[in-house]
């Protein structure tokens, strides 16, 4: 069958954005993703939208998706087609640079300012590290989670808390921040708690839980967020 | 078109993956002194070292020797491998280990704590180090990590399009930030090139879109020569679409069937069976399929029903994520279909155990290299460890050659870059031939006559449709003349550079008349020392003739064998 696209399109210059509908030919299997190619190769050579990897592991093409940030490459077109037109936009919270193309700047900065790398001693390594005897189960589990993060910014295009308040640092840096909380070898452990519990950090966070609904790996950044939480309440006296 | 900025540094590295993040941390570390850009035409973290899913190889557990694994990898790729590359890239394994874990990358352990280490083909014990099944991913996450750490200053979304040199002597990189549309000039007393691999050459492939040989192809013009750049690995298990099942996948224990439901590895190698190298398992697997026992739709099946769901869910998430979204199958409840496809590229730009190219100044690390230490067929788990180490080493031997060498005489740039910039302007324009079309062709030439088994007809009727394509690149025009993001462009760009590694590898296939690992051909289907135990060499000249001359193999202790059997 033939998927109508209703995509939103803006030119790099100070021009208003506009939209336009294409019609492509799809079949089984075709992502997304095939069909902004199919788009960009047959009908208009100058639509520009992200890609790297095209199997869900460089979180380069996030958009929105009848509303909802997802990956283009991950998301089968013919059964969302069959429901209707389907409305593509770029990621919210982040200014739009051209078509489908989002400016990540605001994003990057939030993930910079938690500091998200291990600090430790330029000769330290560990022949033995048992990561279960540092972690519960379930932190371990999480933690595990956090290493998949894709740096997409679906989280952060789809957080009503970022939306209303930009001092906030997203789910993104949320799960960053909790990746080094609980690691054993950090030497930063003070300053993470400093900057979960400082304004715009973990505290910020309102849980309204679209950053999991939304997260095209399952990342969970809420339970992150709320683990951080909770260890802060519990170790405040 | 205007050159807008200027930026000066000791060193520009192009491409943020593995092997340029592990050379930028390491001179960012040890050479805090000298200044270093690292330019990617995506963000780092985008890099397709983050799609390596199984593993990185190091002989870091106790009872095993670096010996060993030096053995296999050599062995492995057919011996060609230059012994003195070999040895280093074995030798230095744990040491690349043992900086990552520093660096913050989670590896998996065992129950005491010691690295846990999986089994993958063409290596006789467990030596292969992971992070479940996203190594690539969390071990390019951690090195982008460190560069914020080391405020390594890094040019994401810059494409560069042209590599300066006067005569054998770079001078620096011109490239084009598509967030802005300005073109800068980064000049440099070294270069390292770490783009990665040409994988894209070909239609079926496992490689991001993003591979497309951009560094061989400076490198190349700029009179470099491309190394073995016939070789290219064809891995055994893409999904219909080209997507990655991981080595991984066989080595937890998954069984590969044909449509009577036998584990068809018995026929080939009966001792390792689904573990045998990739490329026997890649050929058998076509042979299965090319003699009509694979399924209606052209694969095999990679069975993991066996496993059971726990341990397909612990072990395997992200195998059973990828079968689930791009082919619409839980390996929990049915198998997955599977057929070969192109994975990695061997060959790569000729530079010495210290990474450095004939050119003064140019430096090149990782896939887009070829030193060699993969040969005719790369073992699993080796690609991440050929980064890290040559992208370490590269980030020790570049400060060391600039202690030694004089800058670059800079006499005449002006005009080089005014001439580079007429390259770039002539590309703008109306008519001529057009992206996609010739994208498919030279996909196709690809596919049809340098896949999985080659012969001279085939290969020689290739080469021909390949010269007479790479010439009609010449007419490409692109329209939109807006630099910011303008995918027109930067697709244009790209395939002027795959048409000279699939120019070259062509040129370098049809020469080679012995079958060596990933270089398959049914008309000399033996290993042949006598004549061929030496590394193809293609150079360009300015007119963009391809000529190929040969070079031997270094062997410093090990004798070649004379067939290679699993």
């Amino acid at each position: 069958m033939k998927g109508r696209f209703d995509i939103f399109r803006k030119r790099a210059d100070e021009s208003e954005p506009y939209r336009q509908e294409y019609s492509v030919e799809l079949h089984t299997g075709m992502t997304l993703l095939d069909v902004f190619h199919t788009i960009q190769a047959e009908q208009d050579p100058t639509f520009a939208y992200r890609y790297s990897c095209r199997g869900a592991i460089c979180g380069s093409c996030a958009v929105r998706i009848n509303g909802a940030a997802a990956l283009a490459c991950k998301t089968q077109a013919l059964p969302l087609a069959e429901q209707g037109p389907v409305r593509i936009d770029p990621l919210g919270n982040l200014p739009t640079i051209k078509d489908l193309v989002a400016d990540f700047d605001h994003f990057w900065e939030a993930y910079d300012s938690v500091r998200p790398y291990l600090e430790r001693a330029e000769d330290a390594h560990d022949e033995v590290l048992i990561w279960t005897a540092a972690l519960d189960a379930k932190r371990f589990d999480q933690l595990s989670r956090a290493v998949d993060c894709i740096k997409c910014a679906s989280c952060f295009s789809d957080c009503p808390k970022r939306a209303e308040d930009d001092t906030f640092f997203g789910p993104q840096a949320a799960v960053q921040l909790f990746k080094l909380y609980v690691d054993p070898r950090d030497d930063l452990h003070t300053l993470r708690r400093e900057t979960a519990s400082s304004p715009g950090g973990v505290v910020d966070c309102d849980s309204h839980a679209n950053c999991v609904k939304v997260c095209p790996k399952d990342v969970r950044p809420l339970r992150a967020i709320n683990f951080v939480k909770r260890d802060l309440s519990a170790t405040q006296e | 078109m205007q050159i807008s900025e200027r930026f000066d540094y000791d060193i520009v590295i192009m491409g943020a993956g593995l092997a340029g993040l592990s050379a930028a941390l390491t001179i960012a570390e040890q050479h805090p002194d000298l200044s270093v850009a690292v330019l990617s035409k995506v963000h780092p973290v985008r890099s397709h070292s983050g799609a390596a899913q199984g593993g990185i190889n190091a002989a870091v557990a106790a009872d095993d020797k670096w010996e060993d694994h030096y053995y296999d990898t050599l062995k492995g790729g057919w011996f060609l491998g230059d012994q003195d590359a070999v040895r280093i890239l074995a030798e230095q394994a744990p040491t690349a280990i043992y900086h990552l874990d520093r660096w913050g990358a989670h590896f998996d352990r065992d129950e005491q704590g010691h690295f846990a280490q999986r089994p993958f083909g063409g290596q006789r014990r467990n030596r292969t180090c992971y992070v479940a099944d996203k190594t690539g991913h969390a071990l390019l996450n951690t090195l982008y990590e460190q560069a914020v750490r080391l405020n390594v200053d890094v040019f994401d979304e810059w494409f560069v399009f042209d590599l300066i040199h006067h005569g054998d002597e770079f001078l620096g990189l011109l490239a084009l930030a598509n967030k802005t549309g300005t073109i800068g000039y980064f000049t440099a007393k070294a270069c390292l090139l770490a783009t990665g691999g040409a994988g894209r050459i070909y239609g079926q492939s496992s490689n991001a879109l993003i591979n497309t040989g951009d560094g061989m192809a400076l490198a190349l013009r700029a009179g470099a020569a491309l190394k073995d750049i016939e070789f290219f690995q064809i891995h055994p298990t893409g999904l219909p679409n080209g997507i990655l099942i991981t080595e991984g996948a066989r080595g937890e224990g998954g069984y590969l069937i044909n449509k009577d439901g036998e584990r068809f590895m018995k026929k080939y190698a009966p001792q390792f069976m689904e573990l045998a190298p990739r490329d026997l398992v890649a050929r058998s697997i076509q042979r299965e399929i090319n003699d009509g026992c694979g399924f209606d739709d052209g694969c095999v099946r990679l069975d993991l029903r066996h496993l059971g769901a726990e341990k397909i869910k612990t072990k395997l998430p992200q195998i059973r994520e990828i079968a689930m979204y791009f082919a619409g199958v839980d390996p929990i409840e049915q198998p997955i279909p599977v057929r070969p496809t192109v994975h990695y590229t061997m060959g790569g730009i000729d530079v010495d155990i210290n990474c450095a190219a004939p050119i003064k100044g140019l430096f090149a690390a990782g896939e887009t290299a070829c030193v060699s230490v993969h040969g005719a067929n790369r073992l699993g788990g080796n690609s991440l460890l050929d980064a890290m180490v040559f992208g370490i080493r590269s980030g020790e031997t570049i400060p060391a050659y600039l202690h030694a060498a004089d800058g670059p005489d800079r006499t005449g740039e002006e005009a080089l870059l005014e001439a580079a910039m007429d390259r770039f302007d002539a590309m703008f324009g109306d008519g001529g031939e057009d992206v996609p079309t010739l994208r498919k062709e030279m996909e196709r030439i690809m596919v049809a006559s340098f896949g999985l088994f080659r012969n001279q007809e085939l290969m020689e009727k290739g080469l021909a449709e390949m010269t007479a394509l790479h010439r009609r690149y010449d007419d490409v025009r692109v329209k939109s003349t807006d630099l910011v993001f303008n995918p027109e462009l930067i697709r244009a760009l790209e395939l002027g550079f795959m048409l000279e590694v699939a120019h070259a590898c062509s040129l370098a296939a049809v020469d080679r008349r012995e079958s060596r690992g990933s270089h398959y051909r049914d008309d000399f289907p033996a290993m042949d020392n006598a004549h061929f135990l030496r590394h193809s060499l293609v150079t360009r000249d300015a007119e963009g003739a391809l000529s190929l001359t040969y070079r031997g193999v270094t062997i410093t202790d090990t004798k070649p064998l004379d067939e290679i059997k699993y």
